[in-house]
């Protein structure tokens, strides 16, 4: 096939982020990327928001990553095999691998890693807690990193790819491809290309993300090119995220069955898609396309059921005014009183209000955890998660800016951007 | 659609019949275009090709990321003749480079990737390829450093200046993207790889990110540097070679896909009046 298409005209193929160039990459310069806010901190963690997932994405490194197609592919580990029927797995190091203070990726930093992992109980933590033997991971004596399971089952180094199991130093250091040199908290993030990087230092020297919480002026400063790149605007895009409602069935008004069926029944997602989300679709999904492999579900909107009370609405803050003020407007016709209160993206995960409304995205991209991840967002009780839309992960870029990925998980990643002199 | 056997030729006029349009506007477009014409069947290479010279009229030295090949060119299209591990560590780069020096009288080639510390020298005895003596650069004649990369990039650096290509008849594309040819850098854009055809230059095209490409010929007569042809490609153009022989012209190319596979494909430009 590919063959067959090596000479085709030039306007018929699409245009790929990912593709080779024909002329570059060049390394050198620097880029500015803005996004709605800057994370407090840097430390591995779930990524709740896609600023969250990019920020960790530029510090840390994981011993495995997810392909395109799913499949896992090589990071700090280079080889995996299985062993005793499937039930140990022994990974091998990189072994050009380094922290950021020059310090050698070995078994020990590791090891340390997952079991600083396997303690924070994020979903990919607790599947793979479940499916190790106690105390299942250590180190054999070449150095290699061995996980020991109770049974055979497909997949079981799927949690390693999530940025809560980043590898760390003794020291706390990084291993990923740049190197933070300057935080302003919530405002800036400065970061150095890291020489040690062991797929090779990236094509940047230097990139600096900037807090730009205004959807009008993130636009505005990516047209005039004060900015290189900003985080929500056309351009390289994957639909990676879902919009969530969550109700708390725990509380009133949402303890009452009929309550929530209204809520769910009245919310027009054609419209809400359409008119407020750039590139978003309806869907009746909790999971994003990428992974669901379904959307455009959107139902009719149904009116007519009045209803009484008071709530708290908890708004991440990556999630648009414009779209949580729709959101509100629905509930408000149904005759709820709604207070919306603006939250950190991963606190809106776990608020203890009596509605959520956040940006879903899976810890790692797979089918199981991320089912197992939208069931732990909801308390005990009858399923409160109301899928709204799927909305797109989209990174615009000034022209001369290349080389911007964005996986099925959301990860948008600049590793391999690169600016043309 | 599967791969046909004929050739790329086929390929230009039956499956993207709009290249072969295109190239056949580009040839009324400009004077004595004469647009390239495959030559046998293309031959998929065990590595992506950094770097492609003409040994002599029938043989091509390909450097891959760590070995050297070489390839006879036969009317059917290439064929491996022989193949050389390049010593030293494999060094972590995010893109791969490379370049080749050749001295035909000596049959003998210099090898340099940014994947390797110091540069090979390669003899050609008979169909072997021979590792004769490393050194930290690849001599070059002016010099007192030679021709190296920057440490962990894939630029070229001779007395100071970066370089995406560098020929040893004065030809070099800057990291700019700019065609240099003597001490001249002339106002036209080119890709990474380029190479002298007689009078004529051929390189590949200053384009972003696409997986699309296109072979160039330029014209480079006074100050003007003017496209005489252009044959846009589905593929990238990760190396290029050219040679006048007693055949004909030839040009080699080694054509990347959007899996990162590689082909080895021969072109001959019908001689003009």
């Amino acid at each position: 096939m590919r063959r067959a298409l090596l000479l085709a005209l030039l306007g018929t193929v699409t245009l790929s982020a990912a593709a080779r160039a024909a002329f570059g990459p060049s390394y050198g310069g620097s880029a500015t990327i803005a996004v709605p806010f800057v994370p407090q901190a840097t430390g591995p963690g779930l990524g709740a928001s896609t600023v969250e997932r990019l920020v960790l994405g530029l510090v840390h490194a994981t011993l495995l990553e997810i392909g395109p197609d799913g499949s896992l592919r090589p990071g700090l580990a280079r080889s995996w095999a299985s062993a005793a029927q499937g039930r140990e797995w022994t990974l091998e190091l990189d072994p050009a691998a380094r922290f950021h203070d020059d310090a050698a990726v070995t078994a020990a930093p590791a090891v340390r890693s997952i079991r600083r992992f396997l303690a924070g109980g994020t979903p990919a933590a607790r599947r793979l807690a479940r499916a190790l033997e106690a105390d299942g991971v250590g180190a054999d004596e070449s150095g290699r990193l061995v996980l020991r399971f109770r049974d055979a089952t497909g997949r079981p180094l799927l949690p390693l790819a999530s940025f809560a199991c980043a590898v760390t130093g003794a020291r706390g250091a990084a291993a990923g491809p740049f190197i933070p040199t300057l935080a302003i908290p919530g405002s800036r993030l400065a970061l150095t290309s890291f020489a040690g990087h062991w797929r090779g230092r990236a094509y940047l020297d230097g990139l600096t993300v900037l807090a730009v919480p205004d959807d009008a002026r993130r636009h505005a400063d990516l047209s005039a090119g004060r900015v290189d790149l900003a985080l929500g605007e056309p351009g390289v895009q994957a639909s990676a995220t879902t919009l969530l409602l969550v109700l708390n069935s725990q509380q009133a008004p949402f303890d009452r069955v009929a309550t929530r069926e209204a809520v769910a029944a009245a919310i027009d997602r054609v419209a809400l898609a359409r008119d407020y989300i750039p590139g978003g679709v309806p869907t009746l999904s909790p999971l994003p396309p990428s992974l669901s492999g379904t959307s455009g579900a959107g139902g009719v909107p149904r009116g007519g059921r009045r209803l009484a009370g008071a709530i708290t609405l908890a708004v991440a803050t990556d999630v648009s005014p414009a779209i949580s003020q729709r959101v509100v407007a629905h509930l408000d016709a149904l005759g709820l009183h709604v207070t919306a209160t603006p939250v950190d993206p991963s606190a809106a995960r776990t608020a203890a209000t009596e509605a959520r409304l956040f940006l879903f995205a899976p810890e790692v991209a797979d089918f199981g955890i991320a089912t197992q991840e939208v069931a732990a967002l909801a308390p005990p009780g009858p399923a409160v998660v109301i899928p709204l839309a799927a909305v797109p992960v989209s990174v615009g870029a000034r022209p001369g800016v290349h080389g911007v990925r964005i996986d099925a998980a959301g990860r948008a990643s600049l590793e391999d951007a690169w600016v043309e002199r | 659609m599967t791969w046909d056997k004929d050739s790329i030729r086929y390929i230009l006029s039956a499956v993207a019949p709009g290249a072969a349009l295109l190239a056949l506007w580009l040839a009324a477009a400009v004077p004595d275009a004469p647009p390239l014409a495959a030559r046998g069947r293309p031959l998929p290479t065990a590595s992506p090709i950094l770097d492609l010279a003409f040994l002599d009229d029938r043989r091509v030295l390909a450097l891959g990321q760590g070995t050297l090949f070489l390839y006879r060119l036969e009317e059917g299209g290439p064929v491996l003749e022989s193949r050389l591990e390049l010593p030293g560590e494999f060094l972590a780069v995010r893109a791969a480079a490379g370049v080749l020096k050749v001295s035909e009288n000596e049959n003998a080639c210099w090898a340099l990737t940014n994947r390797r510390e110091r540069a090979s020298l390669v003899a050609v005895e008979g169909r072997r390829l021979v590792l004769r003596l490393e050194a930290d650069a690849i001599p070059w004649v002016g010099t007192g450093g030679g021709l190296r990369y920057r440490p962990g990039t894939n630029e070229l650096v001779l007395d100071g200046d970066s370089f995406f290509a560098v020929r040893d008849d004065g030809l070099a594309v800057t990291t700019g993207g700019l065609l240099k040819i003597g001490a001249e850098v002339r106002p036209r854009r080119v890709g990474n790889a380029v190479d002298r055809l007689g009078a004529l230059v051929v390189a590949t095209s200053h384009r972003p990110p696409g997986g699309t490409d296109a072979i160039l010929l330029l014209r480079a007569d006074g100050a003007d540097t003017e496209v005489v042809s252009e044959t846009p490609l589905a593929a990238t153009v990760r190396a290029v070679a050219a040679r006048e022989a007693r055949g004909g012209r030839v040009v080699v190319a080694a054509l990347e896909s959007r899996e990162g596979e590689t082909d080895l494909a021969v072109f001959t430009i019908p001689q003009t009046p």
